[in-house]
């Protein structure tokens, strides 16, 4: 976990509740996020995971302040982003930017590249005279793996790729402290993903940016994220530095998780034990009592039911914590798992 | 052993405003009942459309240029439409990736399950529709008679994607295409999803052939797999062997692009440029723009699909070297 000189970012009890349509009998609330701990540090990556539903993007639009949530704080760099108006408001907006999930959407096909670019700039005036703009997209362009000589093309001209290369140029324009990616590749294929992550490690490894990843794809994440945030149901139930989360993971859910991604390395090792979970993710509506996961764990008993357990760190892992009250041992290295 | 069904040089063509397009080249594979063939490619490799085609789908811009796809040795293609109806069910089958937009909205789903059972079995409509509650139960729905009476949209995702699953086993089909089944849910209900497909192949001996992107997907899923690039096959084989020695660069290269825990945070191997439009294949070999092996008889030559082993195929001018190396 980053210490106080290094954390950028930090989210503590946040609560996030939706009204939403019940049929005929009017409105109810939909509480998607219950209590999110989490803390970004400068030129980290934190991978976020869970399942639809489980509040992934509600806390990536906390972070970008396009909600606003019910309770808890958040602290960028000590200031409240939430009580900032005005010009200091404006220059905190450009600190932290998104990459979307969805190249094919998300850029607007009558701007071209250098148009889209150069767009933000329109806001933000003062970050680059207009006399060095020109010269500034060729910069991005090229930074991103694209030509210079692409500034004037459209986004139907480009692949999947280069357009998601162009949204990652335009979050850069601003000169972020923290990308939230959200599902960056996921709508790109294998052998063009491996590209784009790759240009993500180096970005961060050139101008030390933090990313929030956001991803359901457990194996871009453990490649990516130096930490990792696992949430259920508006929780996170389990975080800590990747390989102790993944290598040897606390919570049942992210074990479960984790043997019900397919993945090439278990086959390659030989295989494993497969945990299938029985039953869906409960509606966030009616979440249950107690421990959210508690419905399809195999290992729940009545206080699971009664108490909601609270994150702890895993003795002699300060770093890793988790929600449970029945934590998994960890895994001795080079067991069979 | 004699393949259940195979596919024999199978071409599809694609009617656009600018000129016709070949989007599946000459594809060639077999499956066996009771085994997984995994087609494995990227988006635009021509998948789908070789799976629409096999089922008789196709849209009406594309059309069947050639080849021939036998089911215990009869050419589906050349049945007449009545005939070919008849085989909708007990002898091909197929699971599409988009379950919601699979299912009719407007009525209940016990009603589209019993459907199969009254139009094949002439089945009464009480009968057929035990039968519907009776498939709800195996496929793993909850509370099957109440449910039975239920609406689409009234259905989790996974709850969907076991009724098409349902809807598809109904008459007990010879060949099942599941054509990116899982890919629109969440990782916990696609593991269910693979073992309930699994449970089904085995109990039904039924051939299952699995249409996916995901190279994990198909290591743990399939006996066999079809790796295909734009349009073809570029090689073939058991999936064990396949991705442990690969005799093809851009099998190899997929193998590479996939993250390994092994070396986390490292640079990923990745295949250079992107795949490339049909409209305007590159000649001889469609993948030599982006290979790292290509030369210059790779650019005149297309390279057939040759047998390099037992049960294994390449379409590799160079495969030997890989296979050396």
């Amino acid at each position: 976990m980053p210490d106080d000189e290094t954390t950028l970012l930090e989210v503590g009890g946040l609560t996030k509740t939706f009204e939403v349509a019940a049929g005929a009998s009017g409105r109810t609330a939909l509480r998607a996020l219950d209590g999110v701990d989490l803390t970004l540090g400068r030129g980290e990556t934190l991978g976020l995971v869970g399942e639809s539903g489980c509040g992934k993007s509600t806390l990536a639009r906390v972070l970008l302040l396009l909600e606003r949530p019910d309770g808890g704080h958040v602290r960028f760099s000590g200031v409240d982003p939430f009580t900032l108006r005005g010009k200091d408001l404006l220059a905190w907006r450009r600190r932290v930017q998104m990459v979307f999930q969805d190249p094919f959407a998300s850029l607007n096909p009558r701007l071209n590249a250098a148009e889209l670019i150069g767009e933000p700039w329109r806001t933000h005036r003062d970050l680059v005279p207009a006399g060095k703009r020109a010269a500034r997209v060729r910069e991005l362009l090229e930074l991103v793996g694209l030509r210079a000589a692409d500034a004037g093309r459209y986004p139907q001209e480009f692949s999947g790729g280069q357009r998601q290369r162009i949204g990652i140029a335009r979050a850069l324009a601003l000169e972020p402290d923290v990308i939230v990616c959200d599902e960056p590749v996921s709508a790109l294929d294998l052998s063009v993903q491996a590209q784009v992550l790759n240009l993500l490690g180096d970005l961060q490894a050139e101008l030390g940016v933090s990313y929030l990843f956001i991803s359901h794809d457990l194996t871009v994440v453990r490649h990516i994220a130096d930490r990792v945030a696992v949430m259920y149901l508006g929780r996170v139930v389990e975080s800590g530095p990747t390989e102790e989360v993944f290598g040897s993971p606390a919570h049942p859910y992210t074990a479960a998780l984790l043997s019900a991604a397919p993945s090439l390395d278990a086959v390659r090792e030989g295989g494993r034990e497969r945990i299938v979970l029985t039953g869906e993710v409960p509606s966030p509506v009616d979440p249950p009592s107690g421990c959210r996961f508690r419905t399809r764990c195999w290992l729940a008993e009545d206080r699971c039911a009664q108490v909601a357990p609270v994150a702890e760190a895993r003795p002699g892992e300060p770093a890793h914590h988790a929600a449970c009250h029945l934590p998994l041992e960890p895994v001795v290295a080079g067991a069979p798992r | 052993m004699t393949a259940t069904m195979e596919v024999d040089g199978l071409s599809v063509d694609i009617r656009t405003p600018g000129g016709t397009i070949r989007a599946v080249r000459g594809m060639s594979f077999a499956v066996h009942s009771g085994q997984t063939l995994a087609l494995l490619g990227e988006s635009g490799c021509g998948k789908s459309m070789t799976a629409h085609a096999v089922a008789g789908l196709l849209g009406p811009v594309a059309d069947v240029a050639g080849g021939e796809v036998r089911l215990d040795g009869v050419d589906v293609l050349r049945l007449d439409p009545a005939a070919r109806r008849r085989l909708a069910g007990p002898g091909l089958a197929i699971v599409f990736q988009d379950a919601l937009t699979a299912l009719n909205p407007v009525y209940p789903v016990g009603t589209q399950l019993a459907e199969p059972f009254r139009i094949h079995e002439k089945l009464s409509r009480r009968a057929a529709r035990a039968k519907a509650v009776e498939l709800m139960e195996r496929v793993g729905i909850p509370e099957p008679r109440s449910r039975a009476g239920a609406y689409p949209h009234q259905f989790s995702g996974g709850m969907r994607q076991r009724l098409l699953i349902a809807m598809a086993v109904a008459l007990r089909p010879a060949v099942l295409l599941a054509d990116e089944p899982t890919t629109a849910l969440d990782v916990t209900v696609q593991a269910q999803i693979m073992e309930l497909l699994a449970e089904l192949r085995a109990e039904q001996r039924m051939a299952l052939v699995l249409i996916t992107h995901d190279l994990a997907v198909v290591a743990e899923q399939a006996d066999h797999v079809a790796v295909m690039y734009a349009g073809s096959v570029v090689e073939t084989g058991p999936v064990a062997e396949v991705f442990r020695a690969p005799r093809h660069p851009y099998t190899r290269g997929l193998l590479d692009s996939v993250p390994s825990g092994a070396e986390r945070g490292g640079r990923l191997r990745s295949i250079e440029g992107s795949p490339p439009e049909l409209a305007s294949l590159p000649a001889g070999c469609a993948f030599r723009e982006r290979c790292p092996l290509a030369r210059e008889r790779c650019a005149t030559e297309r390279p057939p699909l040759v047998e390099t082993g037992t049960g294994r195929a390449s379409s590799c001018h160079y495969w030997k070297e890989l296979a050396d190396a």
